[in-house]
């Protein structure tokens, strides 16, 4: 497996759409140069081991400033589990305070197997999760060169994952299992931005060029805004 | 800080408004809201007697042509030299963009030999509300579904979501004339479909209310009000919140203007 996506090195292409992210929230949270506490993230790494590089769930404010993205360095193990199960206790705390607010979203990539236990059980308890908007929201990015049968030509007009798109990998398909349906209304924020996502869609991304990565995250940024 | 611009001018038997709400997601939308509300006012005190349909094209025109000079505004606004990091880049990035605003803009002409039955005319794009008044009724079915959500003004632009909305209409129809009209921004969305009209304590408390909210926004309201139902043989010129001693055959012209700024709140 390449170790390159587009010509760029994998770590730079998922700092790169990441930073697209933050900055589409922070665009969406300021009013003139105020920022609001619009969105609140945390942002975690993991190996064998799971590191938490903002310390915590920071609101958009306080994170823009710290000035900028942490450093991102790539792993060796996977233990997803481990990763997921840290999400859930990060969850269990913002929740109750969240009753007013859409729905929570957990953005995974990865880019292999995952080592130890089986996180599909820990992502299904953090999707049985809910405040008044809805359930938590569960995406998957899997970085790989061959996850689809057919290559996407064009990211605008791709329709999607569904339950029934058929895949060659276990991986990916542990990966589906564990991945939310793609509400309406996030689907009708990604056909603004041109995406043809069908509904029925499922929240996971074959991150196997850069322009994907890029709109897994931005899946992740596109809650609806009230003027 | 508030991106609500509200500004108001009477020469003579004619009051000139404009109620402007700028959009928070756009570049400085108060920019925005400053620059339509001052060049829709300049704009209505040339505005020719002509229908409304040729008033709109005349109208979308001139807010095609105002993206020149209200880029250059936008160009030239600086960004407050201690915003630093991937705030600013963001901000460069909006102020590209352009900054954006909804509006309501109106011209009252009271009744004179110029408007024997007097005129309103009104010119609006987004959802700001308008209230018509026939003093404590409410005429503003005559509008039609007049919210446009979508629409607004962009200084990069230009229309947004659509063409403006334009309505003209004597005020001395039959039984039932005009003599008031009420503004305000989506701050105050608690007003609406209430059917009646709020004194000036009501609009107060509310504002007050409203305005202690966690999710509160911009709040601009304006309330013009003119009486008495003869011809006027003379003009009067009150000054903004100064109730004129009415006499027969006389307008009197009521103007109040609230305005509050959110001092806490996105």
């Amino acid at each position: 497996m390449s170790l390159e996506l587009d010509g760029q090195r994998r770590i730079d292409v998922v700092r790169s759409a990441l930073n697209a992210a933050i900055k589409q929230m922070i665009f969406r949270s300021t009013k003139g140069s105020r920022i609001s506490s619009r969105y609140r993230l945390a942002i975690i790494t993991y190996s064998d081991q799971v590191y938490d590089l903002l310390g915590g769930v920071r609101s958009i404010e306080e994170f823009t400033q710290t000035g900028k993205l942490p450093d991102l360095t790539p792993m060796k193990f996977t233990d997803t589990a481990k990763a997921f199960e840290y999400a859930e206790e990060l969850l269990k705390q913002e929740l109750p305070n969240m009753q007013q607010c859409p729905a929570p979203l957990v953005c995974h990539m990865t880019d292999g197997a995952h080592t130890g236990e089986d996180p599909e059980p820990v992502a299904r308890r953090i999707m049985n999760m809910s405040v008044p908007d809805g359930s938590v929201l569960v995406e998957n990015i899997f970085i790989s060169d061959a996850i689809l049968s057919e290559t996407i030509d064009n990211v605008k007009t791709w329709k999607g994952i569904t339950p029934d798109t058929d895949f060659s990998s276990d991986v990916a398909n542990k990966l589906r299992s564990m991945s939310s349906a793609l509400p309406d209304s996030y689907r009708e924020m990604m056909i603004e931005s041109s995406y043809a996502l069908r509904q029925g869609a499922l929240m996971m991304l074959p991150g196997s060029s850069a322009e994907l990565v890029s709109l897994g995250f931005q899946m992740s940024a596109a809650t609806p805004v009230f003027k | 800080m508030g991106q609500d611009y509200l500004t108001v001018i009477q020469e003579g038997r004619t009051v000139y408004f404009a109620v402007c709400d700028g959009v928070s997601l756009s570049y400085y939308g108060d920019v925005a809201a400053r620059f339509v509300g001052d060049a829709m006012l300049e704009w209505l005190t040339a505005i020719p007697n002509e229908p409304a349909e040729t008033l709109q094209s005349l109208l979308e025109r001139r807010l095609r042509e105002w993206t020149v000079p209200a880029t250059e505004t936008v160009l030239k606004h600086d960004i407050p030299s201690n915003v630093a990091g991937m705030l600013r880049e963001v901000l460069e990035e909006k102020k590209k963009l352009g900054s954006e605003s909804t509006f309501v803009c109106g011209r009252i002409d009271l009744p004179d030999r110029a408007w024997p039955d007097g005129r309103l005319t009104l010119a609006w794009m987004g959802d700001t509300r308008i209230r018509l008044w026939c003093q404590d009724e409410e005429m503003t079915s005559d509008l039609g579904d007049y919210l446009d959500t979508g629409k607004r003004w962009s200084t990069a632009r230009g229309p947004l979501g659509g063409s403006p909305n334009v309505y003209v209409r004597p005020l001395e129809t039959g039984h039932k004339p005009l003599n008031g009209i009420s503004v305000y921004s989506d701050g105050l969305a608690r007003m609406d479909d209430t059917g009646r009209r709020y004194t000036d304590e009501e609009v107060q408390r509310i504002i007050d209310e409203v305005s202690g909210t966690p999710a509160s926004d911009d709040i601009a309201f304006l309330d013009v009000r003119w009486r008495e139902a003869s011809v006027a043989a003379s003009a009067v010129t009150p000054s903004r919140k100064q109730r004129h001693r009415s006499r027969p055959s006389l307008y009197a012209l009521f103007i109040e203007a609230l305005r509050r700024k959110n001092k806490s709140k996105l």
